[in-house]
Order: structure tokens, then C-alpha cells, then sequence
């Protein structure tokens, strides 16, 4: 059983390298690429040298200038626990950061804080990306600070072009003062060094996974860790509830077999289940949280604006009882679950019925009848428990079901979940995030399904994977 | 009485098959009452969706002024994928019937020739209009027509004369009607080109209300894309006549309080009660109501049809292709293709198709080809796996091994031996895809990521919560189409299923 998950799990990587893969690639190749479309938004907004800026940080942070599969390559090496370190994210020892600092001190020089920080930090970016010894590179940024115009050579080191609009500035500057042209050229050389990001393929490492920042600069990993756990309480809510009515539906209708009630149910439930989720979403809200009709729920959201004023339970106060944070929560889940809750029994209970329908025709129920169990008995004490077998199975195709019923929900009812984050970043073309969402998906889809494997292996003794 | 029904009638009556397979499994399809009723749904779909521009249209069907000048806007603004519906829809009605009054295969190929022979001229006469749009048709158009018709007489000779001259009385008789239908069809669809085309300028509303002109209009007489920009603009008008009378004794209290309020401050009444000149109140019916942007929604309900259906059979259609040939060859060759292909498969298995979508769409830009084909692209996991499942049995099975040994090509004994077994449990479940991909265009549309101007149901259901407000008939009427057309699906893919299957014929009986 252990080496059937584990050859499981391991199964999991090529499929999850797949998954990504393909959206990966879905966006790299879209007309101009993921880049493209958002410079284009940012190029709008800005102009010059604002732009100019904002599009090679992200040309940087994202490795845009290079071909899509070496993007993909840097991506699988962020999130892989087992990778390469990144030039950018490796930093200069303590003893090698003073010794760099003494360097660049030395001679007849004056140093504001600042711009000799930045002078460090253009070291240990060419230290790592260029792969130099840190003395010598801060000897010959030494060097380069008496006469910045040479110094343009280094920029070499970094891969970083140097115009000829750039040079004739610093000419300017310098023929005035050596000061301020020393200022400007640490100020453009740390800025064209800084984000220069390489895979150190020598350096390899064992590290946190790390999903990646977002466009506007939030690392992914917080924004999933804030709204996983809405997704999920929205599910943990859903299934047990949508699997206690299917298994109370398919008993009912599999003892009426045949007769009216049983084909009204199955109808029925066929029924809710054609019925498109935001169609009963938007009919909730416009019926059931609207003034002009029934005010009885909140339109969105998952809490009350004073919710974080609130008590946790029911408090009694002077001006009577206060609902506390629990109820707020709850009063505002209401819609959302029924919304996601209707449409999921109708496959589940039609499963059961059958379920059930099987079990009652086996010898051994025919041997607890003959020795006089009451129909009841044998209903619920011998039929019940075999028969929610098949239901185990349905759990794996269940969840990725929901995330993808949830995204419509948590749009409707604004709730900051998963399914709204996956759609709010596909709109931004926001690609980290997408990327992000898409493998904690197929994460959710592929572990469920291990998991229904082994939960029937443990509910069924007959069931092996050996 | 031939020779070969003698001898048929020499076997014992219990002997002879009463009917086929595939007629059984219609039969027993058709008993559901579930099934009736979800065919009987989607045949009205498929109604508007064929007529649509001939019962919700802005151009009038015939119009005329005092000095007796006429035309025929709707003919001549038929779009050519308007005719071809038209020609497809009675093609396959004809065949139809054919098939069930089982008409001999020579005579179904001749009613089916007649409509390819009627479809040449109106088609021709359409994408002339689509070339030489202009307010009349140029003298290349014509002549184009012309030639279009001298090419055609052969062909009707061929196909209608000829044969009739070899005809039975009767049949002779049917076919000469047959015939009558063509050629009343044809002069009306190029009628429209005799008399000159007049009055363009102006929208046909205001040529009626101004210049003292009549005209006849479909049954709804709003296309999907009018804005009404010749009215009062109104945002989202509830179902009912218009323009209100403001002085009527049955508006509700609210209404008589909105009208005084806007009489005591002197500014002009809402844009509902407001009469042009030239009109007279409760002239126009909005039976659905209007949309966030002035359209006439029972207009943009009709017109949906099409992308509805549209979206359900392309969609699946591909899904099936890709399911079929894939799960196919896989299933055949077993082995490390199979253990390969069985990755790529659960690849897209595990990829959540909604993200997929979103991404491609977000990326790519809206397009409705686009859309069908990424819906069918993403969606044929399923079908594969059922194909995949068959052929494992099937190759094991004594024909395939006869088929093989006998040397066919690969593609014959997928083609034609082993897919026709194994391919109707796909079919079957064909239907609820059909329902998914209308519930994932749906989906779609109502996440804004859908069709930009075309009507379509989700996009409708899209606007009933705009700017803080609900409309109810915005939400209702999209809604239960939606509803409606993926519950009739599922009906039928229910009944399908268990005629299917032995072990659930008993089943629910829906």
C-alpha cells in the first residue's frame, strides 16, 4: 500500500510539470507573449523614463528578454525545493562585505551612505552574476570611481549595453564635476545591476519553494496563503453537507424504486443540477439580499464591515443580544454554500441509489430477510454501510469539481477566495499568479485522487494495489 | 409486388426483426417523457435559431411610401449564414421524412439536390449584398445573378425534370409541389431586386413616424443590435408596451410619484413616458423587456439560440474527434503508447479547464471559433478514456483479429471494424457534453470574458446586476434558457443512457 502511494506520488511530477507546462506555454505563446500585454498596459499610463524603468524591472524579475522555455526552466527552479540559487538572491559574507567596503573606501574619496551602499551591492551583484572574485571587483569599481567615464566598461560585466546617450551625459557631468558624475554613475550602474538574475547552475540547493512575486509586487505564496483557507472552508462546508442529502435522497428513492417518488427525486435532482450556478447566484442576491425585494442576507463578502469589532460568539449587551463574529460568518455563508451545495447531490444520490439497489439484491440480504431481520435492519444495519462504497470513489472528481464551481460563487458573492484570485489574475494577465493557482489546482485535483485510491483500499478489504 | 418481398413474406412472421437496433433504441428514447419533453426543447431551439432574423428583426419585411416606392429590407439584409441555415434546416427535414417514410436512397438524394440546387441562387444573391453593398445592386450584380442562374438550370434540369419524367403519377405529383416550393422560394428571395431600393437614410422607425411611410414587420420588430438609438434612451425597460402613458390611471403609486416629482421640478419625464412625434403610447411591445444598453432582450433571447447551439455541437464535436481518435489509438496499440499517451491524457485530465480557459481567453482576446475550440480542446478527456476502455476489449475480440490478419490498413479496421462498436457508450455521453459546454460558453460570458457585442445567454445574464441594480428580467429569462436548454440535454442523455444499458432500463424512467 505504501509503495502504491509512493509510486503515486512520484507519478504526480511528470503530470504536474505537464499541467504547467501547458499554461505556461498557453501564455508565453499568446500574440506578443505575457509580457507584451502588460507593458503595454503599463507603457499607457507612464511615460519615459518612469516606463522605461517599470519595464526592465519586469523584463528582469521576470526573465522576459529570454525565450520562453528558458522562462519556464527559472520558474520550475523558483518553485522546485530542490534547484539552483539565483544570482540575485545570494548575498556577500559579512567579513567579504567589509572588506569590499574597505576597498572602495580607500584613497581620496567621499562617500554618502547611501550611494556607497548601492556601490556594495552593484559588487555583489557582479560578484554573483558575472562569477568574479568580490577584492578584485572592488578594486576595479575603485578604480572606475576616479574616472567614471572608463568605468562605462564594466557595465560589460553585467551584460547591461551602454548607449551613446548615456556616455555624452556622463561626459556633461563629468567636465563640470567629478562628484556628481561619480553620484550619477553609481546611481545608473546599480540600477542597471541590481535585478540581473542568473541560475547559478554551480550552486545547487535545497530551499522553500518560492511561487514568485506578483505584478504589483506581492510574493504569490501570501496571496494563496490568504485565500486557500477561504476556498477550503467554502468546500469543508459543501461536500459533507451535499453528501449527507445525496445519501438520504438515494436511500428514499432507491426504496420507492420504480414508483412516483422516485422518479420525481431523480428528476428533480437532474434538474437542480442543470440549473447554472450563476443563475441561482444572481437570483439569490437580486431576490434575497435586496431591499427592494427580501433584505434577509448580506450581499457579499465574508463578513460585516464591524466584523473586527465583534466578539466571537453571541454576547449579551446592554442594548440587547449581539451577533457575534460566528454568526456574522455564518449568516454570510448562507447563499454561497446553497449555491455551491445544490447542483452536487444530483450525481451523488443517483450513485447511492443504485448503490443501494445492488446491495438489496445480494444473497446476504436475502439470508437476513429469511431469518426474520426487520426491513429497517436490514436497510440500515447490513444495506447502509456497503453501499457508500461507490460514494468514496466521487470525492476525487468532487474537488476539482467545486474549485471550479467556486469561481463563479466567490464571484458572485465577492468572497476574496482561490477561484476569484486564478480569475482576477488571468483579467491582469498577471502570469505568477495564474501559474501559481493553476498547480495548487492540479495539486488538489492529483492528491484527491491518491487519496479516494487509498480511502477504497481502506474501506473495501478486497481492494488491492499490490 | 416484387419478386423480393415474396420471398421475405415466405419467413415466419417471428423470425423477422420488427424493427433495427438504432430504431429500438430511439423508440425506447423517445417513451421517456423526460426525453419528449427535452427534445421537444431543443427543437424550439433550434427553430429560432434557424429563424431568428425571420421573427426578431429590425428591417422590415415589405415596405412602401405614398408614392408607391418599395422594398424588402429583411430579404436583402439576409446575411448568407441566415440562408444557409434556412436551405440546411429543410434539407435535413426532408431527409427526414424521407427516412421515415423510408423513400428509396435515390429519392433522398433527390430532395436533398433540389435544396443544394435552391440554395445557389440566394446565396449568391447574399454575397453579392455583402460585395456591392450599396443602396442598389450594380450591374455586375446582376449580371453575376444571371450567370448564377443559366449555370443552375442544368442541374435542376438533372435532378427534378429528368427524373420526374421517369416518375410514378404520384410521385410525379409530390415532386412537381416539391418543385412549385422551389420556385415560389426563389422568385421571393429575388424579388427584392426588381423594384429600386429607397428609403436607407433614415432608420425605418422615423421614416414611418415622419415620412408618412408603411411597413410590415416581423413579429418582433427589434433586431438583437438595435440601441434604439431613434427613442428615448432608457436603461432597462421591464417586459410590457411602450411608451408608458404618463396620465394612465393603472401605473402603480411609485410611478405617479416619479411623474410628479418630475412635472413639480419642470424636468422632462423618465424616458419611458416620453412620446415622439408621429407616435402613439403603448405602440411598442418589449416582451422580455429591454437590456442595460437599449436592446430589445425577446430580440437578443432569439438571436442566442444559434450561439447556444452553436457552441454545444462544434464544441463537443471537437472534444469527440480529439477523444475518439486518441483514446482509439491508444486502446489499440496498448503497450508503451498507451502508458505514454496515458499521461499526456491525464495531463489535461488534471489541468482545471476553467483556469485553462480564463488564461487563454484573457490572453488570446474574445472570439467565438476560438471559444468552441478551446472549450472542445479542453473537454475530450472523458471521451478518450471511454474510447481507450472499448478498444482494449475490442482488439482482443475474434473480427479484429480477422480484420488484422487479413492485412486492412490500420485505418480501416479503427474506421470501419472496430470504432462502430465501440463508439456509441461516447454518443451517449456526447449529450451531457453537449450540456457543459453550453453551461462553460455561459460561465464564460457571465465572468466577462465571453462574446463582446453578439447576444448571447450568459453575456445577457451578465447584465442583470449592473451599476448596484437588479433587473429580474434580465436574470430570468437568460437564466431559465440556460436552464432550460442544458436540463433537456441532460434529459436526453439520461434516457440514452439507461436505453443503453440493460442493467439501468429499469432504472428511473424518466
Amino acid at each position: 500500500m505504501l509503495s502504491y502511494v509512493l509510486r503515486r506520488l512520484v507519478l504526480m511530477f511528470p503530470t504536474l510539470i505537464g499541467v504547467t507546462m501547458v499554461v505556461f506555454f498557453v501564455m508565453a505563446l499568446s500574440p506578443g507573449g505575457f509580457g507584451a500585454a502588460m507593458l503595454n498596459e503599463m507603457g499607457a499610463q507612464m511615460q519615459g523614463e518612469d516606463a522605461r524603468r517599470i519595464r526592465q524591472e519586469f523584463m528582469r524579475r521576470y526573465g522576459l528578454d529570454q525565450p520562453a522555455w528558458v522562462q519556464y526552466g527559472r520558474w520550475v527552479n523558483q518553485i522546485s525545493p530542490i534547484g539552483f540559487h539565483m544570482s540575485a538572491d545570494m548575498t556577500l559574507s559579512d567579513e567579504e562585505r567589509e572588506r569590499v567596503q574597505e576597498i572602495l573606501t580607500s584613497g581620496d574619496i567621499t562617500w554618502r551612505e547611501s550611494n556607497l551602499k548601492n556601490a556594495i551591492n552593484i559588487v555583489q551583484s557582479i560578484v554573483f552574476y558575472a562569477g568574479k572574485d568580490p577584492e578584485n571587483i572592488a578594486g576595479r569599481l575603485r578604480q572606475a570611481l576616479d574616472d567614471p567615464l572608463s568605468g562605462l566598461e564594466l557595465f560589460a560585466l553585467v551584460d547591461a549595453k551602454v548607449d551613446e546617450d548615456l556616455r555624452q551625459r556622463l561626459e556633461g557631468i563629468q567636465s563640470k564635476s567629478l562628484r556628481s558624475a561619480r553620484d550619477f554613475f553609481v546611481e545608473r550602474f546599480s540600477y542597471e545591476a541590481m535585478g540581473r538574475n542568473r541560475v547559478l547552475f554551480s550552486k545547487p540547493a535545497i530551499k522553500w519553494p518560492d511561487l514568485g512575486k506578483s505584478l504589483n509586487g506581492r510574493p504569490v505564496g501570501e496571496m494563496i496563503r490568504e485565500t486557500l483557507p477561504i476556498t477550503l472552508l467554502l468546500n469543508l462546508i459543501t461536500i459533507p453537507l451535499s453528501y449527507s442529502i445525496a445519501i438520504l435522497t438515494g436511500i428514499y428513492s432507491a426504496r420507492h424504486r420504480g414508483k412516483l417518488q422516485d422518479i420525481a427525486t431523480g428528476t428533480v435532482l437532474l434538474g437542480l443540477w442543470s440549473i447554472p450556478v450563476m443563475w441561482a447566484g444572481v437570483m439569490f442576491i437580486g431576490f434575497f439580499a435586496n431591499v427592494e425585494y427580501f433584505y434577509w442576507f448580506p450581499t457579499g463578502g465574508l463578513n460585516s464591515l464591524e466584523a473586527g469589532r465583534m466578539t466571537f460568539l453571541p454576547t449579551l449587551t446592554d442594548s440587547g443580544w449581539e451577533s457575534g463574529w460566528l454568526i456574522d460568518r455564518l449568516w454570510h455563508l448562507v447563499l454561497p454554500v446553497i449555491c455551491l451545495t445544490y447542483g452536487q447531490f444530483a450525481v451523488l444520490s443517483k450513485l447511492m441509489r443504485s448503490a443501494v439497489l445492488d446491495n438489496l439484491s445480494q444473497d446476504y440480504v436475502r439470508t437476513a430477510r429469511a431469518k426474520g431481520v426487520a426491513d429497517r435492519d436490514v436497510l440500515w444495519r447490513h444495506v447502509f454501510r456497503n453501499s457508500l462504497l461507490p460514494l468514496i470513489t466521487v470525492v476525487a472528481s468532487i474537488l476539482p469539481a467545486m474549485l471550479v464551481g467556486a469561481v463563479v460563487v466567490e464571484k458572485i458573492f465577492s468572497i476574496q477566495g482561490m477561484g476569484w484570485l486564478g480569475v482576477e489574475a488571468a483579467f491582469q494577465k498577471d502570469r505568477e499568479v495564474v501559474m501559481a493557482t493553476t498547480l495548487f489546482a492540479s495539486i488538489l485535483s492529483l492528491g484527491s485522487q491518491i487519496l479516494r485510491d487509498v480511502c477504497y483500499a481502506i474501506a473495501d478489504p478486497r481492494v488491492s494495489y499490490e | 409486388m416484387s419478386e423480393g418481398t415474396a420471398t421475405v413474406s415466405r419467413i415466419p412472421q417471428s423470425f423477422r426483426p420488427k424493427q433495427t437496433y438504432s430504431q429500438r433504441f430511439v423508440r425506447d428514447v423517445l417513451a421517456r417523457p423526460g426525453a419528449r419533453f427535452g427534445l421537444a426543447w431543443i427543437v424550439v431551439v433550434v427553430f429560432f435559431a434557424v429563424f431568428g432574423p425571420f421573427i426578431a428583426n429590425s428591417h422590415p419585411i415589405i415596405m412602401w411610401d405614398a408614392e408607391g416606392n418599395w422594398s424588402m429590407p429583411m430579404f436583402r439584409w439576409l446575411h448568407p449564414v441566415d440562408v444557409l441555415l434556412v436551405l440546411a434546416f429543410f434539407a435535413t427535414l426532408i431527409l427526414t421524412i424521407g427516412w421515415r417514410r423510408r423513400y428509396s436512397f435515390g429519392q433522398n438524394i433527390a430532395a436533398a439536390g433540389w435544396i443544394v440546387a435552391a440554395a445557389i441562387p440566394p446565396l449568391f444573391h447574399a454575397i453579392v449584398r455583402a460585395e456591392w453593398n450599396q443602396d442598389q445592386y450594380s450591374a455586375v450584380g446582376r449580371g453575376f445573378i444571371l450567370c448564377a442562374l443559366i449555370l443552375v438550370t442544368p442541374v435542376w434540369l438533372t435532378l427534378i425534370v429528368w427524373p420526374m419524367v421517369r416518375m410514378s403519377w404520384s410521385k410525379a405529383f409530390k415532386t412537381g409541389l416539391g418543385v412549385v416550393a422551389l420556385a415560389l422560394w426563389v422568385t421571393f428571395i429575388l424579388m427584392p431586386i426588381s423594384p429600386p431600393a429607397v428609403f436607407t437614410e433614415k432608420p425605418y422607425r422615423q421614416q414611418i413616424r415622419e415620412d408618412g411611410v408603411t411597413a410590415i414587420f416581423t413579429l418582433i420588430p427589434f433586431g438583437p443590435k438595435d440601441q434604439m438609438a431613434d427613442l428615448p434612451q432608457a436603461r432597462a425597460l421591464p417586459p410590457g408596451w411602450y411608451p408608458k402613458d404618463p396620465d394612465s390611471p393603472n401605473l402603480s403609486k411609485k410611478e405617479k410619484d416619479k411623474i410628479a416629482l418630475a412635472r413639480e421640478r419642470g424636468e422632462p419625464l423618465p424616458p419611458r413616458y416620453q412620446l415622439l412625434e408621429g407616435e402613439s403610447y403603448y405602440n411598442r411591445l418589449h416582451l422580455m423587456g429591454t437590456t442595460v444598453a437599449n436592446q430589445d432582450m425577446a430580440s437578443r433571447m432569439i438571436h442566442a439560440c444559434r450561439i447556444a447551439l452553436a457552441i454545444g455541437f462544434i464544441a463537443t464535436g471537437i472534444a469527440v474527434a480529439i477523444g475518439v481518435v486518441v483514446g482509439g489509438l491508444l486502446g489499440y496499440f496498448s503497450g508503451w503508447v498507451d502508458l505514454l499517451g496515458s499521461r499526456v491524457v491525464e495531463v489535461f485530465a488534471s489541468i482545471p479547464t476553467i483556469f485553462l480557459l480564463i488564461a487563454i481567453v484573457a490572453f488570446y482576446g474574445r472570439n467565438i471559433y476560438l471559444m468552441m475550440a478551446i472549450i472542445g480542446m479542453t473537454s475530450w478527456v472523458g471521451y478518450a478514456n471511454f474510447v481507450r476502455a472499448e478498444f482494449l476489449r475490442l482488439r482482443k475480440q475474434d473480427f479484429v483479429q480477422a480484420a488484422i490478419a487479413c492485412g486492412l490498413p490500420l485505418r480501416s479496421i479503427l474506421f470501419r471494424h472496430m470504432l462502430p462498436n465501440g463508439v456509441a457508450p461516447v454518443l451517449v455521453n456526447a449529450s451531457f457534453g453537449v450540456a457543459v459546454a453550453i453551461l462553460t460558453e455561459a460561465t464564460l460570458s457571465f465572468l466577462n470574458l465571453g462574446l463582446v457585442d453578439e447576444p448571447s445567454w450568459g453575456q445577457l445574464l451578465n447584465q442583470a446586476r449592473e451599476g448596484g441594480e437588479f433587473y429580474w428580467w434580465i436574470a430570468s429569462f437568460p437564466g431559465m434558457a440556460i436552464f432550460l436548454t442544458v436540463f433537456a440535454y441532460n434529459l436526453i442523455g439520461e434516457a440514452m443512457r439507461d436505453s443503453f444499458d440493460p442493467h439501468l432500463k429499469k432504472a428511473s424512467q424518466i
